[in-house]
């Protein structure tokens, strides 16, 4: 078809798609009150952070028997989101879905952005966190603690390497799409672009790099989780003791992944006007994945309950019984319909495979997605095998207090920040593969590979 | 039906036996007193010796915070366990009692059971101690002597039981002397064997009992009967030469670092080496990028 055309035409079409996908970037006003928001209420959550170094985790309301409260539920909740971008690049990618280019660079900078913030996140259960260095040398290889730390690094350097790598071309190409920006970005550009020119050569070794990249990327992403989730399933406590919290916590991070995903879609193509580039068939595409994940995750979540549910040993059923009709019965059956059960029956339903509804029902999982966290953390605490005496009451039931809830914030935050930071200063879409798919520029290498 | 009745009986009579097991102390044991006078001193001593070994059943003193048993140990302050003598009580704490009272004759020495009992008498402001009255045969003197050893040639452990009580040394004969091995949790009881006319006693040592690391053991030896009870003990390479196999001497997931399993470290340092070159390799592709655009550039 590309050929059919005439060069002009070629050449006028890239450059609408040029102007369209490095017009998002610049640091314009809006931009700056956005931050400057951010920034204040930032500032107030550190404030927050530092009544807590300063008069210790007593100023949250954490205590002996619950000491995973909702920093830890949020810790889970971030490594899990990160998880995105394995599953758009590594997954769907690579198994050669084309219509997933617009989304793969959203993808990757919230998989960044969740993967810098968690090791944070872990750091604000710490009361002494300049001991944070110990881990590493006293740190145990037996311990999951230890493989938690070393993967979610690895996650991360990988992540930023991953974003990086395919980012290259885009760089080279928005060289000459830059007037009128700061002067340091151009520079920027310059150098990280590695005077990227395109020829066949380079496009070979980029595109092993890459492939290599997303292949090595699906075990880590697996094993962050995995290693996530056995920081509960190597305790023998009733709730966490189960054989299938691996799969049961990546299942579940596809989940909250891909509505992160939505919501980030949902604003990129409203304020920067790429309704030509995430159309609507993309939504309807992200719909029915999440709609996969979610069947996978139900099923998970069905055999972590039915299971022991239907034995309930004594320990067991105590904790079932709160999550089934106790205390925490609200927020469980909440989540497991909100969050999960009527967000797949809506998605099944076309209308609802729209942006706005779409919206709707990521914000709804995505939230659910934390609260379930909070559900897996909590709880199982609240029922140690050996009684609870001679404490308060706050010891016995947990309440996170606003010193707390403020610390939680802050990593959402920065989360914002980063995204908004890297979806100002580089294109968030792909801009070299996208022409290609478009047949704007040659892939040479495309063309080797059909004559061979 | 009447199976039930009978059986509800059956109950009652065994439980009514098994807590009535405190008529059976013999009369010398019951007009028994302790042979020094209850002071602060032996009461602290006793006081300390409480709360080892006591405490966990039969709780403080006179806060009736005993522990929640069948039957129950009751408080030794409560009047109904004051009224026993002081005889009864170093019977019961030396023999023990029923299916629970544990049997002391050979954690506490005589002494370190009368000092418990005038601990336990401090808690009651009606007491009077009777008076002090020395019985028995042997050791009845202040100027009474133990000693033990072990003799290399024959290769026997004995113990001699000596009087001066006129200035002149007399060995004394028949006491009976128990023989203890210290132990981890308490000294066990090995043997027991009578003074000779020379107040010489022997032992038969089994040649099997668990030493430390070069093989030595504490004995130990206990005049029995006798109103003042000798002790003294000894250090012999007697024992099994026993080295003990520490839970951290192998390699496990619970050990320390350094005792980790070798397939643990290897698939841990596998994995990182394995990521960590590949993320080399791919800036080396990256550098690769860089030359080739250099040479064109020059070009």
């Amino acid at each position: 078809m590309a050929e059919s055309k005439t060069n002009t035409q070629q050449d006028n079409s890239l450059g609408i798609l040029f102007n369209d996908l490095f017009r998002t970037v610049r640091i314009n006003k809006a931009f700056h009150i956005w931050m400057a928001f951010l920034s204040i209420a930032l500032a107030i959550c550190f404030y927050a952070y530092y009544i807590q170094l300063r008069d210790g985790l007593g100023v949250a309301g954490i205590r002996d028997y619950v000491s995973w409260g909702i920093y830890i539920s949020n810790f889970v909740f971030f490594v899990a989101t990160s998880l995105v971008g394995m599953l758009v690049g590594g997954v769907v990618g690579l198994s050669g879905q084309k219509w997933v280019t617009p989304l793969t660079r959203i993808a990757e900078i919230i998989a960044v952005a969740f993967a810098a913030v968690a090791g944070l996140v872990i750091v604000s259960d710490m009361g002494r966190p300049e001991r944070l260095a110990n881990v590493f040398i006293h740190g145990r290889v037996q311990s999951p603690i230890l493989w938690d730390v070393t993967v979610v690094t690895t996650y991360f350097l990988i992540s930023l390497l991953l974003l990086y790598i395919t980012l290259i071309p885009d760089l080279a190409y928005g060289k000459g799409n830059l007037e009128g920006r700061p002067k340091l970005l151009q520079r920027l550009y310059e150098i990280l672009s590695l005077g990227w020119k395109g020829t066949v050569a380079e496009v070979k070794i980029l595109k092993r790099a890459t492939i290599i990249m997303l292949v090595l990327i699906i075990p880590v992403a697996l094993s962050i989780h995995t290693v996530t989730s056995w920081l509960f399933a190597v305790t023998l406590r009733p709730g966490w003791d189960s054989s299938i919290f691996g799969p049961y916590f990546v299942s579940g991070a596809f989940v909250s992944g891909l509505s992160c995903l939505i919501i980030a879609m949902f604003f990129f193509r409203k304020n920067y006007k790429l309704e030509d580039y995430i159309t609507d068939f993309h939504f309807d595409k992200v719909a029915k994945l999440l709609v996969l994940v979610s069947l996978v995750y139900l099923y998970f979540n069905i055999n972590e309950f039915l299971v022991p549910g239907y034995k309930m040993k004594k320990f067991d059923a105590v904790h079932l019984q709160q999550l089934f009709a106790g205390e925490h019965a609200l927020l469980f059956w909440g989540v497991q319909l909100l969050g999960l059960i009527i967000p797949i029956i809506l998605l099944l339903i076309k209308p609802f495979r729209k942006p706005l509804p779409m919206l709707v029902i990521g914000i709804f999982v995505l939230a659910g997605s934390w609260l379930k966290r909070y559900i897996i953390v909590v709880p199982t605490q609240e029922h140690p095998f050996l009684p609870m005496q001679h404490v308060p009451n706050n010891f016995m039931v947990y309440s996170p207090t606003l010193i707390e809830i403020l610390i939680s914030i802050a990593p959402i935050i920065m989360v914002l920040m980063i995204i908004s930071t890297l979806a100002k200063l580089f294109p968030i879409i792909p801009v070299w593969e996208t022409a290609v798919h478009k047949g704007l520029i040659v892939d040479e290498t495309e063309i080797e590979n059909e004559h061979n | 039906m009447r199976f039930k009745i009978l059986s509800t009986l059956l109950v009652a009579i065994f439980a009514s036996n098994l807590f009535a097991q405190t008529a059976t102390i013999p009369a010398d044991a019951k007009a028994r007193t302790a042979p020094f006078v209850f002071s602060t001193e032996s009461k602290e001593k006793g006081d300390k010796i409480y709360q080892a070994n006591c405490k966990s059943c039969h709780g403080d003193i006179g806060k009736a915070n005993y522990a929640k048993l069948v039957p129950i140990p009751k408080d030794p302050a409560s009047p109904e366990y004051q009224k026993n003598s002081d005889g009864d009580m170093f019977y019961i704490l030396s023999n023990g009692k029923g299916v629970l009272m544990p049997t002391f004759v050979n954690t506490l020495t005589e002494e370190q059971r009368w000092d418990v009992i005038s601990y336990i008498r401090s808690f009651n402001k009606d007491y009077t101690q009777p008076p002090v009255k020395v019985a028995g045969e042997a050791a009845k003197t202040e100027t009474a002597k133990m000693v033990l050893g072990y003799d290399l040639n024959n290769k026997k452990l004995w113990a001699m039981v000596t009087d001066s009580i006129s200035g002149t040394k007399k060995p004394l004969s028949d006491v009976t002397i128990k023989l203890f091995v210290r132990r981890t949790f308490g000294n066990l009881p090995i043997t027991q064997a009578v003074t000779s006319n020379l107040g010489v006693a022997y032992f038969d040592l089994p040649n099997d009992i668990p030493g430390d690391s070069i093989g030595n053991i504490l004995l130990i030896a206990r005049t029995i009967g006798s109103s003042n009870e000798l002790t003294c003990s000894l250090t012999e390479k007697l024992g099994v030469v026993t080295k003990p196999k520490l839970l951290l001497d192998q390699r496990a997931w619970w050990s320390i670092n350094k005792m980790a399993p070798i397939w643990l470290i290897l698939l841990y340092l596998s994995g990182i080496t394995g990521i960590g070159a590949t993320v080399i390799y791919i800036l080396l592709q990256l550098r690769k990028i860089k030359k080739i655009n250099q040479i064109t550039t020059e070009t």
